[in-house]
């Protein structure tokens, strides 16, 4: 299963995924493509199309969940499949296409060196690409400054899905992963619990099917839900 | 007894009725039943000792005697509307804890039986 990889030690993508039969196959062909040695676990959060099907078909380990529980839980799911399977690092690869794989063998070697016990892939850090709504923007730009004050680290895109994660880390995620819009509240419990965080500069696409969990009146529900998460965890004291 | 009284005295007493009918067929568990029962039992004590409301405003210095219900009902209330919040909370825990667990064994399972 696991031939030559350039570090030594065994990865995981997991792409959590809930309806999105439109683009599931592509997702994982193209991560096996790009990132040579790695192995692809889609975690259908309860999906009621084809998409668990279409992710068998392509070749990657599939875990299903019985309910819809969110996109939290369903890479907490993934995090407590690559405890299990002892896995050295894991990526964590949205299911819509939107990230390309290509960035993934950078990310991984910089946790391979020791250099960083998560790396985040930003849109920010570098031109081009696709930037998100100007809405999103301004939420991502207050995420930064109240990361600034709260963790005294600049984080650029603090609602970035495509992160790879050490072996500590993960162990650490695998039993605590906030449920709803996790990305932003996951940043702060991986910082107060001691992890090392890195940005690299990523390229993301714009979606290829499906549609953003975010839309309609969750933008609102979505800033709240995130800011109130972001005080009662820096509140909590630290974990580890 | 004014017939207010009997009225009150006769709903509280369908309430409890209809509470203990519940958890005699099982569709309401004893545990959640207890608050219930007892927010009856306090109802049947205030209509048959019609005085006990007038006392309570007394001793909290309210004029109006029955205005002493309105800010107990909402007190009531206001604690089981939380102690539900706690028990959804712990439920969907509990739901989402039961559902990793199943994905994962179903996985575990699936590539038992390729090899």
């Amino acid at each position: 299963m696991n031939n030559k990889n350039k570090e030594s030690g065994r990865a995981l993508a997991i792409v959590p995924a809930y309806n999105e039969e439109a683009t599931i196959e592509s997702v994982v062909q193209e991560i096996l493509k790009k990132v040579p040695g790695i192995d692809v676990c889609v975690v259908d959060d309860g999906s009621t199309d084809s998409t668990r099907m279409r992710a068998q078909r392509s070749g990657a380990i599939v875990i299903s969940h019985p309910l819809n529980m969110g996109i939290g839980v369903a890479v907490q799911t993934g995090f407590m499949y690559a405890v299990h399977h002892k896995y050295d690092r894991a990526v964590q690869v949205d299911g819509d296409g939107q990230h390309d794989p290509v960035f993934i063998p950078a990310m991984m070697s910089l946790l391979a060196k020791g250099e960083a016990d998560v790396v985040s892939g930003s849109r920010f850090l570098d031109k081009g690409g696709y930037k998100s709504s100007f809405l999103r923007r301004i939420g991502i730009w207050f995420f930064e400054i109240m990361n600034r004050v709260l963790i005294g680290q600049r984080i650029s895109d603090s609602t970035s899905g495509f992160r790879a994660f050490s072996r500590p880390a993960i162990e650490f995620l695998a039993d605590d992963y906030p449920e709803d819009y996790p990305e932003p509240e996951v940043v702060i419990i991986l910082k107060k619990a001691g992890f090392r965080i890195k940005e690299v500069p990523v390229v993301m696409r714009e979606r290829q099917g499906g549609r953003s969990s975010i839309r309609g009146f969750k933008p609102f529900h979505y800033m709240v839900k995130v800011i109130l998460a972001i005080l009662i965890q820096s509140l909590k004291g630290d974990k580890r | 007894m004014k017939p207010i009284q009997i009225f009150v005295f006769c709903a509280s007493l369908g309430l409890l009725i209809i509470i203990l009918e519940l958890v005699r067929r099982g569709k309401l568990k004893e545990r959640f039943a207890l608050l219930w029962l007892f927010s009856a039992a306090v109802l049947i004590v205030f209509s048959i000792w019609g005085s006990l409301l007038e006392i309570l405003a007394r001793i909290l210095g309210i004029y109006y005697a029955p205005s002493v219900l309105l800010p107990v009902v909402i007190f009531f209330a206001v604690i089981l509307f939380i102690y539900f919040s706690v028990i959804v909370s712990r439920q969907s825990e509990q739901l989402k804890n039961l559902a990793q667990k199943i994905a994962l064994l179903e996985a575990e399972l699936r590539e038992k039986t390729s090899d």
